[in-house]
């Protein structure tokens, strides 16, 4: 309807994390968020909008060996366009999107940021063509954050 | 004939963002298989303001807790490619129908 272009999207080294053995999905996307919050790109609301919305419809991708999630909530908690990286060193388990108790062993988590506006973007077509480079994700485990960034950046921002 | 165009409703948690990414696959792969379809994309809460008059095809990437008469084609594989093909084969039966 609204033919806005916002090729906006925040993306940084500051924004991959990897994050250690006993975090939960909770404390990952708190985690997450600390930088977001920081940088004011979403409101104080967003990491428990991103976690209640999990639980109602749930993101784990059954992509294999790296199972994929992309949390994200509803745009009036997001400020601006963002994408956020987790690299977990021991997966948790998450619940396969479109299911209720299918589960999938998760290690990468993309939290993405999504204001109204993204839907011109082709951000999210382009996260999905990560999600199914397989060789990528396998390689991100023992990447440097800066590495990780850089694949990123390539992958889905280069056009932008 | 070919006038009589199909309506899809693509749907997903917030109709923007996983409903965006199967649209567009699902439209790409219609239009080069040289057929068309008129489609929407909404959020599943929305979904009981629809029924068949509305439209042909629901495909979903979440699930569908709600009896609207439209067949459901769960999109998913569109997401992962995991067994995409199939579901895009799925669809094109119902756009041909």
């Amino acid at each position: 309807m609204h033919e806005k272009k916002v090729n906006s999207i925040s993306f940084d080294v500051s924004f991959v994390k990897h994050i250690d053995d006993g975090f939960n999905f909770g404390q990952i996307i708190d985690e997450l968020s600390k930088n977001l919050l920081d940088k004011k790109l979403v409101t104080k609301e967003y990491p428990q909008a991103v976690k209640d919305r999990e639980i109602k419809f749930p993101t784990g991708l059954p992509t294999n060996p790296v199972g994929v999630a992309i949390p994200h909530t509803d745009p009036k908690y997001v400020i601006n366009n963002a994408v956020s990286v987790a690299v977990l060193k021991k997966p948790i388990e998450m619940t396969v999107m479109g299911t209720t108790n299918e589960k999938v062993e998760i290690s990468i988590i993309f939290l993405l940021s999504l204001a109204q506006s993204n839907k011109q973007l082709n951000i999210l077509k382009r996260i999905m063509s990560v999600v199914q480079d397989q060789d990528l994700l396998q390689s991100f485990a023992l990447a440097s954050n800066d590495e990780i960034t850089r694949q990123v950046r390539k992958a889905i921002l280069e056009e932008l | 004939m070919a006038n009589n165009k199909k309506n899809i409703l693509f749907v997903c948690a917030t109709g923007i963002a996983t409903s965006t990414v199967v649209a567009e696959k699902t439209m790409d792969f219609l239009h080069e298989n040289g057929l068309d379809a008129d489609y929407v994309q909404t959020n599943v809460a929305s979904l009981p303001e629809y029924d068949k008059n509305d439209a042909d095809l629901i495909v979903a990437t979440t699930e569908v807790p709600y009896e609207t008469g439209i067949p459901v084609i769960r999109a998913l594989p569109l997401i992962t490619g995991i067994g995409a093909d199939k579901v895009l084969d799925d669809i094109k039966k119902e756009i041909e129908k």
